[in-house]
């Protein structure tokens, strides 16, 4: 429980950071998508098993907040990462395997308009909250994943109703391996709602 | 630029104060520690042990830990129900190198808080010069090199096992007595699916008496239950003190020995050979050495059975008793490297001296 209070209370100030800092122009955002670790069937390569990898669900919720020069962003994040495998025994048993974590990040970079469109990039910073394994019907508590990566994050899409409300697609990309064990980066590809909710411009 | 300097002083308050560990407690009555060495030819039957471990797993009575090289990726695992939780991952290993068993001795004195220590060697077994062979670095660890690793880090075990062919033997036996106080071997070939480590894992855990007896035990009984319709199964736990025992009757049986008596030479050709001729079943031999007219050799040779029967071996052959013994005939099949004591440790007791005599070396 203390590690939970400790997520959501890290949630909310990172979040709300840049609303307080800089309140010119904040948006909320939501996304879902997909993420891949790479490598993390390797898991599974002394197992006596077939091997099916599943599709891999991501959230994310985030704060971004433009500078005044309109160029510029800081964004609070949260989101999550999972990768989902089927494993088939050949002694017939059948077993879902899947890791969850949940990363805070800080990401700057460029933000720029372009008529209708827009476009975001810079790297991220982020802490990794927790982490889960499940095997079966078994959870573990489990530390494969890297607590402090750094990522690079790219998205673009277009805004609607006087730059009310964006929508677009988000690229994030570990900078180096994630998955500690087996060397593995990880990808993450999501669609992103984007709400302004200041009205300052 | 106030307001950035406070956010990102937020940000790192955040982290300093809100780091998360995820400490395991690796404390447990039992390590049972598997060097599991399939890069080989039993690479598949490696998998097979581990999902074996995995159905059940660990607790804080035993926790199973194996050193896993199949070729690729070699890893040290804890073995969890339904999971192989990686502790160490290697690119590569060479298991036949008697570094790589040295190391992972140190990862488990590292890694695991135990009150006893179980350890496995797993792999193609060949009594005893050869307990592994790694295909890949066509390498083989030796039995010497075992105990070499045992002696120089001081390790002590409660329960030395060998999952493997022909490992039954008194050299085996006599090399490990005084660093395992009990040794579980197969006196002949295993099949190679090996130990039935789901039942004897449960079989363990279940039965709520954690001794060092009755793990070994255990261990003999579970094989037996898988394998009692197969032909010629055998598995045995010994412990150090019977061991001893068989020693001295075994040293009392030799001091008989007269080149001028064919006591001997009889009793050697009636002898139930085990796999290879050389090795013959120690139980046949001291049988056929109660046909001698000498009366202090027959009851030497009682004495040797007796002390043979007092460890605990079970077997689906009428043949193979429990303990088997390199007792070359013929002077041009013997190996040198069996009387020095750099490849084999029994070469300092006088069975090989006999072994000259008798081929009148």
């Amino acid at each position: 429980m203390g590690k939970l209070k400790a997520a959501i209370f890290m949630f909310l100030l990172l979040l709300f950071c840049p609303l307080v800092s800089f309140g010119a122009e904040v948006y909320f955002k939501g996304g879902l998508g997909v993420s891949s670790i790479e490598n993390y069937n390797r898991f599974f390569k002394d197992y006596p098993a077939f091997i099916q990898e599943d599709g891999s669900v991501s959230l994310n919720l985030s704060v971004l907040s433009l500078f005044e020069s309109k160029y510029l962003y800081l964004q609070g994040e949260f989101f999550t990462v999972s990768s989902q495998s089927s494993v088939y025994y050949y002694t017939g048993e059948v077993n879902d395997y899947s890791i969850y974590a949940t990363y805070l990040g800080v990401s700057a970079g460029i933000f720029s308009q372009q008529g209708e469109y827009y476009f975001l990039v810079g790297p991220m910073f982020s802490m990794k909250l927790n982490e889960l394994f499940t095997a079966g019907y078994e959870n573990f508590s489990t530390d494969f994943l890297e607590d402090f990566p750094w990522w690079f994050t790219v998205e673009v899409g277009r805004q609607f109703y006087g730059k009310k409300f964006l929508v677009g697609i988000k690229f994030l990309k570990s900078l180096s391996a994630v998955l500690k064990p087996y060397n593995g980066k990880v990808a993450i590809l999501s669609f992103v709602f984007s709400y302004r909710f200041s009205n300052n411009r | 630029m106030g307001r950035l300097k406070i956010y990102l002083l937020s940000i790192l308050f955040l982290l300093s104060s809100c780091s998360l560990n995820y400490s395991e407690n690796r404390d447990s009555k039992w390590l049972f520690a598997v060097y599991m060495m399939g890069d080989n030819n039993l690479s598949e039957m490696a998998t097979y042990d581990l999902k074996e471990m995995m159905d059940v797993g660990s607790d804080e009575n035993v926790r199973v830990v194996v050193l896993c090289d199949r070729g690729e990726g070699p890893t040290i695992y804890e073995v969890k129900r339904n999971f192989l939780e990686p502790i160490k991952v290697y690119s590569t290993l060479d298991t036949g190198n008697p570094d790589t068993f040295r190391n992972f001795l140190a990862t488990l004195k590292e890694s695991f808080s135990y009150e006893h220590l179980a350890l496995v060697l797993w792999d193609h077994g060949n009594g005893w010069d050869i307990t592994g062979v790694d295909d890949s670095s066509k390498s083989y660890l030796f039995v010497k090199n075992v105990y070499d690793v045992f002696n120089s880090t001081g390790t002590k075990v409660d329960l030395l096992g060998f999952d493997e062919c022909l490992m039954g033997m008194m050299e085996v036996l006599y090399t490990f007595k005084d660093v395992a106080t009990g040794i579980v071997v197969s006196e002949y070939l295993e099949p190679g699916t090996g130990w039935d480590y789901r039942l004897t894992l449960s079989k363990f855990k279940n039965s709520g008496n954690y001794s060092i007896d009755s793990f070994g035990k255990i261990i003999v009984d579970s094989y037996y239950l898988s394998y009692e319709n197969m032909p010629d199964a055998t598995l045995g736990y010994y412990k150090s003190e019977t061991v001893n025992g068989i020693l001295v009757a075994l040293n009392d049986v030799i001091g008989f020995y007269s080149t001028f008596s064919t006591d001997f030479k009889e009793a050697r050709k009636n002898s139930v050979s085990v796999y290879y001729y050389s090795y013959i079943d120690l139980l046949s031999f001291a049988d056929a050495l109660l046909n001698s007219t000498d009366s202090g050799l027959r009851a030497a040779a009682l004495q040797l059975k007796t002390e043979v029967k007092s460890g605990y071996f079970k077997t689906t052959s009428p043949e193979l008793r429990g303990i088997s013994i390199y007792f070359s005939e013929n002077k041009t099949d013997l190996i040198d490297a069996y009387f020095d004591f750099k490849f084999n440790k029994f070469a300092e007791t006088n069975w090989p001296q006999f072994l000259k005599e008798y081929l009148g070396i």
